[in-house]
């Protein structure tokens, strides 16, 4: 640290000293901001600035301004309320080169202090920073009020807090272990920033919902849905149901099953009609249409079997619809970005290598076909990827991460794909890279916006350099 | 009119008889000179009679007869020109030896006629109610195969090597046959970049291609890729109009190091990426930047102190007098390393 850093630092105490002598003032918080070791967030600039906001809008006058080589900072006269967010961004002049959010916190009066301290965590735009090294494999993340909830392929559940260590780093604390669910489907459902995690199958049958903290709130018995491995879930905007899709029975055959599994106090399965042929991991993604009136959920099934077709399905057992797709890709990663549009992206071709290719699907229910693919596609990935992650990153914008080459090493670079319905075909931006060894299995945004990659050995924080700040 | 013929060696003799002789022409008036006029090119009218024998031998199978016709006509044209036919004309008799071409199983003729029609019109149409459907596939087939994409490539650095279906070419604007085409861009210090790319007939496609720094070549090679990649940086930085260049590196799977110019707009939105900035500098730890010129504090920090005390204490009995802080809070945080 420089010389006049340290000067800072001391004068700083210095005021914070005296002010705390002169105004006993008790209705004061203390956060940290941090950063990871392996990214250096504010390097390059000239200032940090701290600001308050309430749900997402920035407060008027509760916004400070220190140099980049402070050490601690000062904000007064920040107005009680409720979903207060703390923003901190490193600035080169007006130019945010990092940035980092706390978690939404209530502070309603001097009386009832936040359950939380509101850290912060800051990263480098569009770069992941491994924020914690595991012996476990992650395969299914949703995002909590403190951090995220993580289930591993040995069915143990964890909660990850983005700081609950001593030092304001994250940490993974154990909350339940369930050996019926090791080698389990998982998905991930809300509420937004209270998630729970569904876990399907696995070593035995049936299905376990698993609230935020870890509790098994409702079963499925083994009888009321077969032991099945390699299932694609998509579930509801309102995660009132679940669809699984295919996979494979005990035997390892695959099968053409369609199960809505609908999400109240308890699970209740039905069965629908079954796809037009077996399809075992395929690539599927509920999407919002729009039938020319009101929007409602369907389902987008891509590949996973032979013929390589895409599939509509309604949630209500309605009619499917199918055509072929061509080239056959399978295990592509695939998610909705806007009502209507789908974006898939990567996948693997007939002898399995991995492919570059980026598709646009446009779903509109009032329309004959119902699902086309859109012409021209946007330009290819950067790097040829199978069974990548895919994350929505707000309207028009998906994260690409992870996925396999050729040789079958994890890609360690993520792409955006940025498209929206009135600039079509898009585009594709390379973002960032995961760390040495890391591989992405699963990933969510986090209630401070950050994106959580998780997979074997390593979980990783990226900050995203586009979509809403 | 006189005409020496004969065939192979026996040409240049005929040619000597007839110079001989020439002189004796001449003083009759003649020329023996004059190459020999060429039959009258069909006018229109006897094209149009001959196209419709040729339709009507075609019309009812009489196959032999309509290519006997309809060649004749052919041999005609081409021998003319047939600079004074209209377009739609020529185009009919190319359609109409494809038919025939096809009807008598000669596939390639059908290709070459079909050929011969798209050169005149590319947008040509048969109607699908009176042409057989395999005309029509192989028509598709062949406006296919003789389309066209435009293609342009523009590559960072700017003297990579760029190789087109194992061909060197220059980047910028290219022509090229529709269809699927591997590429692969290459440069001293570079990692090489080779993918598959599909040219559609009406898409123009656009390839911006930056080549990333191959970090350790580089450093065990410092040099010419060095000082190109410094003229990089000074050039990104200008092309971008001062906007922020911002320096990205990242270590890959292996240990790399991999570093990329981003160029950000004030909304940090990224504007611009380039792979390649001062690589040196980017590969130290943040702990080896070059730190601000050091200034000694001490002879400020008293003053600073004092000043600030008064300051403090200013706004601690500010604060202590004031009522209107009991809506609100403090926070007082710390920046951690």
């Amino acid at each position: 640290m420089s010389e006049r850093a340290r000067a800072t630092r001391r004068c700083r105490l210095g005021v914070a000293i005296l002010c705390l002598a002169g105004c006993s003032r008790p209705a004061v918080i203390a956060p940290r901001i941090v950063h990871n070791a392996d990214d250096a967030p504010f390097l390059g600039a000239d200032s940090v600035v701290i600001s308050v906001e309430r749900a997402g809008v920035p407060i008027d006058g509760a916004s400070v301004r220190v140099p980049d080589v402070a050490t601690s900072f000062d904000l007064e006269g920040v107005p009680f309320g409720e979903s207060l967010g703390l923003l901190v961004e490193s600035r080169l002049g007006d130019v945010v080169l990092a940035r980092g959010r706390s978690f939404p916190f209530d502070y309603p009066a001097a009386g009832a202090p936040p359950t939380l301290t509101p850290d912060v965590f800051v990263g480098t735009l569009g770069r992941f920073a491994r924020t914690l090294e595991t012996d476990r494999a992650i395969v299914a993340i949703t995002p909590t009020t403190n951090g995220a909830l993580v289930a591993t392929s040995d069915g143990e559940i964890l909660a990850y807090e983005a700081h609950g260590a001593s030092d304001g780093s994250a940490r993974l604390v154990p909350l339940a272990q369930l050996p019926e669910r090791s080698g389990a489907s998982w998905i991930a459902l809300g509420p937004v920033a209270n998630g729970r995690l569904l876990g399907i199958g696995g070593a035995a049958g049936g299905a376990s919902l698993i609230d935020a903290d870890g509790h098994v709130t409702a079963t499925l018995a083994e009888g009321a849905l077969d032991a099945r491995s390699g299932i694609a879930l998509a579930g509801a905007s309102d995660s009132s149901w679940v669809m699984a899709i295919g996979g494979r029975d005990a035997a390892h055959v695959a099968v053409a099953d369609v199960v809505r599994i609908d999400i109240t106090s308890t699970l209740t399965v039905s069965q629908l009609p079954p796809l037009d042929a077996p399809r075992d991991r395929a690539s599927v993604a509920r999407v919002q249409a729009s039938d020319g009136v009101d929007v409602r959920d369907v389902v987008l099934v891509v590949g996973g079997g032979v013929p390589s077709t895409v599939t509509l399905l309604e949630v209500s057992g309605g009619p499917t619809e199918s055509f072929a797709v061509d080239p056959p890709l399978d295990s592509r990663a695939l998610v909705a970005v806007e009502t209507g549009l789908v974006v898939a992206a990567g996948g693997s071709d007939a002898l399995g290598a991995p492919s570059d290719m980026v598709d646009l699907f446009v779903v509109r229910l009032d329309t004959h076909p119902r699902v086309a693919r859109f012409s021209p596609a946007p330009s290819l990935l950067y790097a040829a990827r199978a069974d990548a992650i895919a994350l929505g990153l707000g309207p028009g914008l998906a994260l690409f991460v992870g996925g396999m080459d050729a040789a079958g090493a994890p890609v360690p670079g993520a792409e955006l794909v940025e498209v929206r319905l009135d600039t079509l075909p898009g585009r594709v931006l390379p973002t960032g890279a995961l760390a040495p060894g890391a591989a992405a299995a699963a990933a969510a945004r986090l209630a401070d916006r950050s994106v959580l990659v998780g997979g074997a050995g390593v979980l990783s924080a990226y900050i995203p350099p586009r979509g809403p700040s | 009119m006189l005409v020496a013929r004969a065939t192979g060696p026996d040409q240049a003799l005929a040619e000597d008889v007839l110079d001989a002789i020439a002189p004796a022409l001449e003083a009759q008036g003649l020329d023996p000179r004059r190459p020999p006029r060429p039959e009258p090119a069909p006018t229109p009218r006897d094209l149009e009679s001959e196209l419709a024998a040729a339709t009507e031998a075609y019309a009812h199978l009489r196959l032999e007869e309509a290519r006997t016709t309809l060649d004749a006509s052919i041999a005609t044209l081409e021998a003319t020109g047939g600079a004074d036919l209209e377009p739609a004309t020529l185009v009919r008799v190319r359609v109409l030896a494809a038919e025939i071409a096809r009807a008598m199983g000669d596939e390639g003729a059908t290709e070459r006629a079909l050929d011969l029609a798209l050169a005149i019109d590319p947008a040509l149409v048969l109607d699908p109610a009176l042409e057989p459907p395999p005309l029509l596939l192989t028509l598709d087939a062949r406006r296919r195969a003789l389309e066209t994409c435009d293609l342009t490539i523009r590559v960072r650095p700017a003297d990579a090597t760029v190789i087109l279906d194992g061909t060197a070419r220059a980047t910028g604007s290219l022509t090229l046959p529709c269809g699927t085409h591997l590429l692969r861009v290459e440069a001293e210090g570079r990692t090489t970049s080779a993918r598959a790319l599909v040219l559609r007939p009406g898409e123009p496609s656009t390839l911006d291609l930056t080549l990333a720094i191959d970090a350790p070549e580089v450093l065990a090679n410092p040099g010419p890729p060095f000082t190109a990649i410094a003229l990089e940086l000074t050039e990104a930085a200008e092309s971008l109009g001062g906007a922020l260049l911002v320096l990205d590196v990242e270590r890959t799977r292996d240990g790399r190091a991999r570093a990329r110019l981003v160029g950000l707009d004030h909304d940090a939105q990224v504007t611009a990426a380039s792979d390649g900035a001062a690589i040196a500098s980017a590969l130290l730890g943040p702990d080896e930047v070059p730190a601000a010129a050091t200034v000694d504090p001490w002879p400020w920090v008293g003053l600073g102190i004092g000043v600030l005390a008064l300051v403090g204490v200013a706004i601690g009995l500010g604060v202590g007098l004031s009522e209107s802080t009991a809506g609100s809070f403090g926070i007082h945080g710390s920046i951690l390393p």
